[in-house]
């Protein structure tokens, strides 16, 4: 168990209240009869699980009597799921689910806004610690959200719908997206195929989406004799294709090694391959050879070396940055669409494509409010609370202890993140 | 324009529709009075050895050349004898009940049928892939990709599930030319596929009790004779599930013998970093299927940070099957370590040829890639033993 604070519940009764509201227009949650629902109470450090709903109207009631901080349910299928042995369950599919996650992702902004915090000494790290260097106290991560992480999750979902999922022959019509909530985004594939599909079969699909095992024998050889590379079109299906678009894309694009790094500067290159693509005749020599179409990718400067370590960047370029087990995972909770994150207080939103394309998740997924008549009180508990924007005002940074007047969606956002309490 | 007739098809390829059938037909329609199990197998399956004197000679060459791996010098043939033939080794294997015997007769026999595949036209391959649920389509106007011509397509739905069953890199998904949901496919991938679904085919169902039906199998003479000539071979080579593959290499792993993709996480844990679920699951299923004890196996999840010894020894006992299931989890794959990026190959600090570049085997030109850490473990052994040859001037 753990303590309940008043700030807890002040949130619970927030929640509670606006689950209320919520339920009235929930989005619809596809086979509710077939899924496993799972709850992380306030008050509990373990989830409960195995629940399962006949019907929507059970699990509004849910909600509303004992308001989670965070509800899931399962992306796989069963005949039974409220049974509490996995095995008597009786799946019979699982949705093939996409997680594209700033957590997952390097992105630069991380730095400037994740920190390891000691629970009992306050001491701050931005570099990864599990012990406090102090007082030896455990560490808590601190994780924030920004415009710059969020539009990396965005970006990537694009990517996946718009470069990979047409090589499996899905339109963008077919994609489901939820903002989760938090950093990122899950997609939803429920074709009948993909749910059919064990771990194993789903690996091939990740692979595919990750560069993972990519390796054809044909091509992105050197040939000893001639000093050849054997590349691939620009025209070419699948990997081979998007590894010689995107190498057209990058050279294109960097005209310098400040450019590259603005762009592309967290794939590894060496700096010796960098200064041969960016800054000399290579460059547009490669350029020629990529629009011409030609698979040999020649320049006597780069040895078998060289192109064994360009051809592992473009490999790690090209890919789709997912959260893997997840989509291998036949028996995954993902967090339930229309319900509240337990770490923002925001909506985790269902989409589709084009609506996923114009979201502001700094904004459209506010449920609480951000009127003058809401302010609350709080004071921040934490040492660092840098500064966050809501809708279109920025708040914060604060320091530790100073108390602060905010709008209630901006107070339930500290709360929930953990560094800030009811004053 | 197809060559066959009915039947001519299903002798040909007997897990067809209609195979089954020939060779064990509904009871009903016999016409006779429902006899019981014993008496019926008996007088049917002596009726086939009799019929086909062949039947005995051919049943043990295909066991003892898959014993030996032997691939040449067993001729199929084209008449019912085939189906008999074909349904006759499923039922010996579901009595044998030996994992490794199995897959050493589903390669002989599914690669038996690869070379029946090729030798097909375009047309009859497309339509075997249809009736096999392969659903390959070919066209004529076959698609040019990097000056090759590629004559057949299937879906990516159709496709995945198949090369998913093959250790063969070049037939995953992200090694295919895929366009629009098409998979697109030579001939030889074609017949290589089909092998595999024919691979599948000959495995039986292990759902199915197998000591009654060797006991059924051994009260039938003619068959009970080709049994004990198996079981010699079987005896003889010391193929004994499930244990065969594991000999005694697996019962004394050191920390040397350990596999980079473990080592890098033991250095995690013994600095006191806590482990993403997949790598606390993978040291738990090492430990399980080496020589480790549940409490050496625990000791290594001591340092982490979120230690609670009650949660690691349930979660550690679950996966040696003391509880839970009752199941002995397997050694992650390399391909699944690759995938959930645990493989560490190439790691600076734990890489290792063996993982990287693969190990000489005989019989095999180049270096063939591991399968599984247990192979490193085993390779391992064999290059420190070959090191402890050399004697130090």
């Amino acid at each position: 168990m753990i303590a309940v604070t008043d700030t807890t519940l002040e949130i619970q009764k927030k929640f509670s209240l606006m689950y209320k509201e919520l339920v009235k227009t929930f989005p619809q949650i596809p086979d509710i009869q077939y899924r496993e629902f799972a709850f992380l109470f306030w008050d509990k450090i373990y989830m409960i699980r195995h629940r399962g709903f006949n019907n929507a109207q059970l699990f509004y009631s849910e909600l509303k009597a004992g308001p989670p901080q965070h509800v899931y349910h399962s992306a796989a299928l069963y005949y039974d799921p409220a049974n509490k042995i996995m095995t008597e369950k009786g799946w019979f599919g699982c949705d093939f689910v996409v997680d594209i996650d700033a957590d997952h992702m390097q992105v630069p902004c991380q730095e400037t806004h994740d920190y390891f915090i000691c629970s009992t000494c306050d001491y701050v790290s931005k570099e990864t610690i599990t012990k406090c260097p102090k007082c030896e106290g455990s560490i808590r991560k601190q994780q924030w959200l920004c415009d710059l992480c969020l539009e990396a999750s965005k970006k990537e979902v694009i990517r996946l719908v718009e470069d990979f999922l047409p090589d499996f022959g899905f339109t963008k019509d077919h994609v489901k997206v939820n903002f989760s909530g938090h950093r990122g985004y899950h997609i939803h594939l429920q074709d009948e195929f993909l749910r059919k599909m064990n771990s194993n079969e789903r690996r091939q699909i990740v692979d595919y989406l990750t560069g993972t095992n990519f390796d054809p024998k044909d091509c992105l050889i050197y040939n000893d004799s001639n000093g050849y590379f054997t590349g691939t079109s620009i025209d070419d299906p699948g990997w081979k294709g998007r590894v010689a678009r995107k190498f057209l894309e990058i050279l294109s694009k960097c005209d310098s090694i400040d450019s590259f790094e603005r762009t592309y500067g967290m794939y590894y290159l060496e700096n010796k391959l960098k200064h041969i693509l960016f800054e000399s005749d290579a460059r547009n020599k490669l350029i020629h050879q990529l629009t011409t179409k030609s698979r040999f990718w020649v320049h006597f400067d780069l040895t078998k070396t060289s192109w064994e370590k360009i051809k592992n960047f473009l490999i790690a370029a090209s890919k789709c940055d997912i959260d893997i087990p997840v989509s291998i995972d036949t028996h995954r909770l993902i967090r339930v669409q229309g319900s509240i994150h337990g770490k923002t207080g925001f909506v985790a939103k269902p989409l589709n494509y084009y609506e996923m394309v114009n979201f502001n998740p700094l904004a459209d997924p506010v449920i609480f409010s951000m009127d003058e008549e809401s302010y609350m009180g709080i004071n921040i508990s934490t040492p660092i609370c840098p500064e966050i924007r809501i809708k279109d005002q920025i708040f914060g940074p604060y320091k530790k202890n100073e108390k602060i007047s905010v709008p209630e969606a901006v107070a339930v956002f500290l709360i929930c993140k953990g560094v800030a309490e009811i004053s | 324009m197809l060559n066959y007739n009915a039947f001519g098809l299903v002798y040909k390829y007997p897990w067809l529709e209609g195979g089954r059938e020939i060779f064990d037909p509904p009871l009903d329609s016999e016409g006779g009075e429902q006899e019981e199990a014993i008496h019926y197998y008996n007088k049917r399956f002596t009726n086939f050895f009799e019929t086909y004197p062949d039947l005995h000679q051919k049943l043990v060459d295909v066991f003892s050349f898959a014993i030996e791996k032997k691939e040449t010098g067993i001729h199929l043939t084209d008449n019912e004898l085939n189906v008999i033939l074909f349904y006759m080794i499923k039922t010996l294997l579901a009595a044998f009940d030996n994992r490794i015997l199995e897959n050493y007769v589903a390669n002989l026999v599914s690669k038996l049928y690869h070379q029946r595949f090729l030798s097909e036209s375009p047309q009859n391959l497309e339509m075997l892939s249809r009736k096999m649920d392969f659903n390959c389509h070919y066209e004529k106007k076959e698609l040019e990709i990097g000056n090759v011509l590629f004559p057949f397509w299937v879906e990516v739905h159709k496709y995945v599930p198949v090369a998913a069953m093959l250790m063969d890199s070049t037939y995953q998904l992200i090694n295919r030319n895929v366009i629009n949901g098409r998979v697109y496919l030579l001939k030889d991938n074609v017949a290589r596929l089909l092998q595999e679904i024919v691979r599948k085919h000959i495995i039986p169902d292990h759902q199915k009790a197998s000591v009654e039906l060797m006991e059924m199998l051994l009260k039938i003479k003619s068959v009970s004779a080709v049994l004990e000539v198996i079981s010699k071979f079987i005896e003889e080579k010391k193929i004994s599930s499930p244990h065969f593959e594991t000999s005694n290499v697996y019962e004394n792993v050191v920390y040397a013998l350990y596999p980079p993709c473990i080592k890098f996480i033991l250095n995690k844990a013994t600095n006191g970093v806590n482990l993403a679920h997949s790598e606390r699951l993978h040291i738990a299923f090492f430990y399980a299927n080496t020589n480790h004890t549940v409490e050496d196996t625990v000791d290594v999840f001591r340092t982490l940070p979120d230690f609670d010894e009650k949660i690691a020894r349930y979660n550690v006992e679950f996966s040696r099957g003391i509880g839970g299931k009752g199941k002995l989890y397997s050694v992650y794959s390399c391909a699944k370590l690759k995938s959930i990026q645990l493989c560490k190959a190439m790691d600076k600090d734990y890489g290792d040829v063996i993982c990287a570049e693969g190990v000489f085997r005989k019989g095999v030109v180049g270096k063939v890639p591991i399968k599984s850490p247990k192979d490193y473990v085993f390779w391992k052994n064999v290059e420190i033993k070959r090191n402890l040859k050399v004697k130090p001037i």
